[in-house]
């Protein structure tokens, strides 16, 4: 065949396989101009998909297993009338949207939902900030870098109950640490009750909460400065970008998709945080602190309703399916260039 | 000021600034360091001594010995959790990026919804379901349960890291022959090392921090991680905080060790020096 | 040769058989004999004297049954309520379980543990009639006693009374002036407990109920709720009471305040004794003991009535829970009624080894008896509901305390909550 006709037909199929690959990563079930795509590129697909399935085969398994049943589970006793005298049985009395009603009207569920974003949109701005400063800072070649970046991680070897003791101990009212600094340093005349004063409590919690989640951003977001190409960071330097625009325009691009993830885990792992707050002020002072993930417990455990902590951790659930499709949308370049949509 | 010494300059400024981040940040582990080495009176006593007063090794004689059974338990645990994470996670997440599948939605969809779920919601279930199957009080066990803190958000940070390989590297192994499964082990694991560890090291604190599986699962059977043994001092009628500290502290060790030599592999990036332009 | 080998052959199979029927005869004598039983049991006891008890009484036990292994689990006060909830979903409760008193109705309402009044040698005599009647639902009973019963009293420090010049308090009006007195920049007066769990209201419940408040506190936001807790938000307020207590666990924290000399009262219980004298301080010489005060003088105590009870879960053959139940009675017998109440602090649950106990313990023991002897137990006629009274009592200390609201507004929202749980 000639030249120019080969060209033609690897254009023609070239497009329709764009066409197909776009409409595959969107979630539709477009196969039109595919399947009149020659056979060696059906069967390079079809490998493909197979060995797909298979790369995910045991993350299925897993997720079915693990995850599965509990969610299930959960979403059922949130329709139920629930007591310690239904626990030990798989199904008690339907109760409707009683459970749902009674979250809605609770005023400390309704407090504990208020606490929960507080404390979460507080927490990401803080670790992030900080987390990225210090991914930064690490970049940078200097004396101790190495042994720096290793410490970084030290607040997670801790079990979280010696974490909410020790934040307990050093924010006490007399003797605590923090209260003996302000007052050498002259900031505060007299203790602050960081742990006892309803407004305060949540704060010092939060404060709590980004100290724990700093290694978590810093290292990612360093692991993903680290893919920043040598070269480009040059390039930029020799156009004569300065630091912010630099930051800004080529670093921040290179490594989106990493901070997309780490918001979006962040997020996650913020709302359903319990044992922190459990260690450090059970909830309290007057429920302050009472976020959805120690309420809920609290709705099950303490009170024995189970079915209204079920329904109020479901409130959870529906939190996770908002950000998924958010996620899936801001993510979907990512997507599409990575899978080889321009192949 | 020239070049070379704004440079200088600059880097001693940073380790200036890393050393102030760092004294913020280990605070309180300096606070626990010095707290082992204090009896329960002077830590209840109201002042926050900076260096140890009145220093005692009573704290680290009572958990010595009581404990370092514990560790291992710990360190197992969370090499385990380390292990099971890889194995699920980084084909799931290299297909989840790199391959054209329409359950791709659905699955990272899946991944938030599933990691979204608290532990203690998690550790009822799963507790009735390792009944069933007869697997409570065992190491697999909690290892499977540790791994829900851990899998779906390393199959999605992993996923986020892979779509910055470059795909010329696989047409070209596609190219010259090589199996999916090829190209998956022998091109892409050994680039994304440094996105795989840093994951890899998350799992492993995972397994190594997890209190609410092991009370769940555990029922006198002899496995005791050092999440549930520093209970042991902390009850209703008696709290040995000298010894928690002490227990923490002890604990501290090996993890930190473990986590420096990591590090070490977190050295190079993605694909620093495989691709040219 | 041929009739050799087939005698041979005979004599051997002869030889086989008779092996194997005395194998077989002798494994079902021995199965007969000693059937290996695994008791598995949980409870949250930590101090080194409960440790050491129980391991000591496991290893004679074990001993006078051969056959049986006790396999006991520690788990933390805070957890094993949800740990045993959990277990019972899972129709997998251990064999015996140790639960404080307030919970044994939540227990039995599972419908996971067994009655004891079925079992062979079951017996209620000589018991103090509030610590049997805890177990007890629908005529059945379903729990004992582990070590006994206890409650709470008011503690002072000598020297510190002695240097302010102030006796104990006696009513409520004394106890505010002798708070104050007492307070000085080294230690507030009195250590209270008001964060958000059991022991606050356990500790608010005297004040209460010997106010006039109902034990079903469905009178709690009327006079005797309303002024038994502006008596203790009196006390935060004139700073005789430190506002930390929003965060303090009765023991260790409270308890730990008054043994460093941080405070100069507390209401605290017998458990302490151990405590207290590690750190120095011995009945009659660093601390004395007297009733929860009144708010009139004269007025009878009502105290709350504390300890854990033994049950025993569906887990296991009829075989196993007999055997259960063998350990749970070798506890109480007066002799290990009277070596467990001394480890524990507590008062011995029997009527008559209690008198014993008393005259052995010392005076330190006087008011704790008189108290604990007539000491109302918390879930009588609740049940289930009571922790759920409990939690809605509590958060109104904690709303009162800490100034987010008004007595009589804090108040009044446990009432709404108390009212319906109490029809519900």
């Amino acid at each position: 065949m000639p030249i120019r006709e080969r060209a033609a037909q690897e254009e023609t199929t070239n497009q329709a396989d764009a066409a197909a690959r776009a409409a595959a990563s969107a979630g539709t079930a477009g196969l039109g101009p595919a399947a009149v795509a020659s056979p060696r590129r059906r069967s390079a697909r079809r490998k493909e998909r197979l060995a797909g399935w298979l790369f995910l085969a045991p993350a299925i398994a897993y997720l079915l297993f693990a995850f599965a049943l509990p969610i299930v589970y959960n979403v059922m006793l949130s329709f139920e009338r629930t007591s310690p005298a239904t626990i030990a049985n798989f199904t008690a009395p339907y109760a409707g949207l009683d459970n749902y009603r009674f979250v809605q009207n609770d005023p400390t569920s309704r407090s504990a939902i208020v606490h929960t974003l507080e404390f979460t949109v507080g927490s990401l701005v803080g670790q992030f900030l900080i987390g990225f400063a210090l991914a930064l800072l690490f970049t940078l070649r200097f004396p101790g870098r190495t042994l720096a970046r290793s410490l970084i991680i030290v607040p997670w070897l801790l079990p979280l109950i010696v974490t909410g003791v020790i934040f307990r101990f050093l924010f006490q009212v007399e003797g605590g640490a923090v209260n003996q600094l302000l007052s050498y340093v002259g900031l505060a005349d007299r203790p602050i009750d960081w742990l006892d004063n309803p407004h305060l409590a949540l704060w010092t919690v939060l404060i709590a909460n980004i100290w724990l989640g700093i290694p978590f951003f810093t290292l990612l977001l360093y692991s993903a400065l680290q893919d920043v190409p040598a070269e480009v960071r040059e390039a930029a330097l020799i156009d004569g970008a300065s630091a912010w625009q630099r930051l800004r325009l080529i670093i921040v691009p290179i490594i989106l998709p990493v901070i997309e993830v780490t918001l979006l885990l962040g997020f996650v792992f913020t709302v359903k945080v319990f044992d922190l707050v459990v260690g450090l002020t059970g909830g309290g002072p007057a429920n302050s602190t009472q976020l959805i993930t120690t309420w809920s417990y609290n709705l099950s455990f303490q009170v024995f309703n189970f079915g209204q902590g079920a329904a109020l951790n479901n409130l959870l659930l529906v939190m996770a399916m908002i950000c998924a499709p958010l996620y899936l949308w801001l993510s979907r370049g990512s997507l599409r260039r990575s899978s080889g949509a321009d192949r | 000021m020239t070049r070379r010494q704004k440079s200088r300059a600059l880097r001693w400024l940073s380790t200036l600034v890393a050393a102030a981040a760092l004294v913020i940040v280990l605070f309180p582990v300096y606070a626990i360091i010095v707290g082992s080495f204090e009896s329960t009176q002077t830590l209840f006593s109201g002042t926050f001594y900076w260096l140890p007063h009145e220093a005692t090794l009573e704290n680290y004689r009572t958990v010595l010995h009581a404990q370092k059974g514990n560790v291992l338990t710990s360190l197992i645990l969370g090499v385990g959790t380390a292990l099971l994470a890889l194995v699920v996670a980084v084909p799931a997440a290299y297909a989840l990026s790199k391959y054209r599948l329409r359950v791709t939605v659905i699955l990272v969809s899946s991944m938030l919804v599933a990691q979204i779920v608290p532990s203690i919601v998690l550790a009822t279930s799963l507790f009735i379901v390792f009944h069933w199957i007869h697997l409570v009080n065992t190491y697999p066990a909690l290892i499977l349960a540790d791994g829900t803190y851990a899998i779906p958000f390393a199959i999605l940070v992993l996923r986020a890291f892979f779509f910055s390989l470059p795909n010329e590297l696989m047409y070209a192994a596609r190219v010259d022959g090589a199996s999916e499964w090829q190209t998956f082990r022998l091109i892409v694991v050994p680039l994304a090392r440094s996105a795989v560890i840093t994951v890899a090291v998350f799992a492993f604190l995972a397994g190594w921090g997890d209190f609410i599986f092991a009370l769940t699962i555990l029922n006198g059977s002899g496995i005791e991680p050092i999440t549930l043994g520093i209970y042991t001092y902390l009850g209703n009628y008696s709290t040995d905080w000298g010894a928690v500290m002490a227990a923490a502290t002890f604990a501290l060790v090996p993890a930190a060790v473990l986590l420096v030599v990591a590090q070490r592999y977190i050295a190079t990036g993605l694909t620093a020096g495989s691709v040219k332009g | 040769m041929n009739l050799l080998t087939k005698r041979r052959h005979r004599v051997l199979v002869a030889i086989a058989a008779a092996t194997l029927a005395v194998a077989v005869l002798s494994q079902m004598g021995t199965s007969a004999a000693t059937k290996k039983i695994t008791l598995t049991e949980e409870d949250y006891f930590n101090t080194p004297g409960q440790t050491a008890a129980l391991a000591l009484y496991a290893k004679q036990f074990e001993a006078a049954h051969p056959g049986v292994t006790i396999k006991r689990q520690y788990v933390p006060f805070a957890n094993l309520n949800t740990k045993l909830l959990t277990q019972a979903a899972g129709h997998s409760l251990p064999n015996l379980l140790a639960v404080d008193n307030p919970f044994v109705s939540t227990m039995i309402s599972t419908g996971q543990t067994i009655a004891l009044s079925d079992l062979k040698g079951f017996s209620t005599k000589g018991y103090f009639p509030a610590i049997i009647k805890e177990g007890l639902d629908k005529g059945k009973y379903y729990s004992l006693p582990v070590a006994g019963a206890n409650s709470i009293a008011l503690m002072y420090n000598i020297a510190m009374l002695k240097a302010a010049h102030v006796s104990p308090p006696k009513t409520w009006a004394q106890l505010r002036s002798v708070a104050k007195t007492l307070t000085t920049s080294d230690h507030y007066g009195i250590a209270l407990t008001c964060e958000a769990a059991e022991d606050t209201t356990w500790q608010w419940e005297p004040f209460f109920w010997s106010n006039g408040g109902k034990p079903t506190f469905a009178n709690v936001a009327s006079a005797p709720g309303v002024q038994a807790l502006t008596l203790w938000k009196q006390l935060i307020d004139d700073g005789s009471a430190s506002k930390a207590c929003l965060n303090w666990s009765q023991t260790p924290a409270a308890s730990g305040q008054f043994i460093a000399g941080k405070a100069a009262m507390m209401v605290n219980g017998p458990w302490n004794f151990s405590a207290l004298n590690q750190g120095k301080m011995f009945y009659g010489r660093q601390f004395g003991i007297v009733p929860v005060p009144t708010r009139v003088a004269g007025k009878h105590v009502i105290v709350p009535l504390g300890g854990e009870d033994w049950m025993i879960s569906k887990s296991g053959d009829t075989e196993t829970q007999q055997m259960a139940f063998e350990y749970i009675k070798g506890m109480q017998t007066p002799a290990m009624e009277l070596k467990l109440a001394k480890l524990f602090g507590y008062l011995p649950p029997k009527v008559a080894v209690a008198k014993v106990y008393v005259k052995q313990a010392g005076p330190a023991w006087g008011v704790y008896v008189n108290q604990t002897l007539f000491a109302h137990p918390r879930t009588l006629g609740l049940g289930v509901k009571y922790p759920k009274i409990s939690q809605a009592v509590w958060t109104a200390i904690q709303a009162a305390l800490s100034g987010s609201k008004s007595v009589p507004d804090a108040l009044n929202t446990a009432q709404s909550q108390i009212t319906t749980i109490l029809k519900g």
